[in-house]
């Protein structure tokens, strides 16, 4: 299928977002339809946000928090985590498939890591097709 | 305060079928305090809306806004610019926020995106437990701030019951015997002998037994 997804991409800035950042600057190429959206912490990521970024036109939804027990704000990733099952549930309510929001953990060092998650995921994004919502009426 | 949880999304889209312009209100006093309807999850529910009509092909318009008290036909007034144009309003008040939107507004649909739940207190983050059922007539004074009504199972005024065990009911493990609670405060209180008085049956009218209830104060009648 002649399709490329448009994805956004939650980093919490203290480890996805320097990784993703020293993936640019090794010149490890990611996705160019991945967007990157900077967070101070995943535990900011809001339930909205999601929801937003799909009614927007995002195909797939990606959030990245530090590992576990390695919040800067300590429970930061652990509440992310919470509000990912909770939208997941809510998004196969609505009828948008639960695989479209996907929840990765990463430090900041695993840059490789990222490239390889963000190439996979976008992989999985494009094999499921356009987002339902975008269906025309 | 009083404490709801918002209805299953696919039965609220089941509800909006056939309208074009709904508008969801939220409210900012209780149902905002337990994450169930202020003008956050307002927001996440008009989302979802949006989301879901364009997943089934609809179309349909969703708006948001929130008021301070949906209880209050001051506060609901201040709306009247607002629904203008919709053919749908959901309210995310309590049952009470949903019936003042209904009668402020009698020319419209109202329908509630809430169950509503209980009259009680946050007891933890994300826990809420029932504290009062709005009996009518207040015997904390007699069982040191702690209501029968509401905490025992059986809304006993002369317990605790033989399901007692252990300082738990036996309807549910999870769920403190309100008696032994009493007991434990009115011994802390060094108050056990009021225990010895039989308290007498209670008149049920004040509650909901007496039908629809109503509070006047003549000196504030205009």
């Amino acid at each position: 299928m002649d399709f490329t997804p448009a994805i956004v991409a939650f980093c919490c800035e203290n480890s996805a977002y320097r990784a993703a950042d020293i993936a640019g600057a090794q010149q490890e190429g990611y996705p160019s339809n991945i967007r990157i959206c900077r967070l101070p912490c995943s535990g900011k990521l809001e339930i909205i946000h999601i929801l937003k970024a799909f009614e927007e036109g995002a195909d797939g939804v990606f959030v990245f928090a530090c590992h576990p027990d390695s919040c800067k704000f300590l429970l930061g990733n652990v509440r992310a985590g919470k509000r990912i099952d909770h939208t997941s549930t809510l998004l196969e309510k609505i009828g948008i498939e639960k695989e479209r929001l996907r929840f990765f953990f990463l430090s900041e060092l695993e840059w490789t890591a990222f490239v390889e998650m963000v190439r996979l995921g976008n992989e999985s994004i494009r094999n499921l097709g356009p987002s339902p919502v975008k269906k025309e009426p | 305060m009083i404490v709801a949880e918002q209805k299953d999304i696919t039965e609220i889209v089941k509800m909006i079928e056939g309208c074009q312009n709904i508008l969801v209100i939220g409210c900012d006093t209780c149902v905002t305090v337990c994450l169930a309807g202020g003008a956050k999850e307002v927001a996440i529910l008009a989302s979802g809306l949006r989301l879901a009509l364009k997943v089934q092909g609809k179309e349909a318009e969703v708006h948001e806004t929130s008021i301070e008290r949906q209880c209050e036909k001051e506060f609901v007034d201040a709306l009247k610019s607002a629904v203008k144009g919709h053919d749908l309003l959901i309210s995310t008040g309590c049952g009470i926020g949903v019936q003042t939107i209904a009668e402020q507004f009698p020319s419209l649909p109202v329908i509630p995106a809430l169950n509503t739940k209980l009259l009680g207190l946050p007891e933890k983050q994300g826990v809420w437990v029932e504290r009062c059922q709005a009996c009518g007539q207040c015997i904390l004074d007699k069982t040191g701030g702690v209501c029968p009504i509401s905490r025992c199972s059986k809304s006993l005024l002369n317990g605790p019951c033989g399901g007692s065990q252990n300082g738990k009911c036996e309807i549910n493990k999870d769920i403190d015997c309100g008696w032994h609670l009493i007991y434990e405060r009115l011994k802390a209180l060094n108050r056990l002998e009021s225990l010895a008085e039989i308290m007498p049956v209670k008149n049920w009218s004040t509650s909901r037994d007496g039908g629809p209830r109503k509070v006047i104060r003549e000196d504030m009648c205009l």
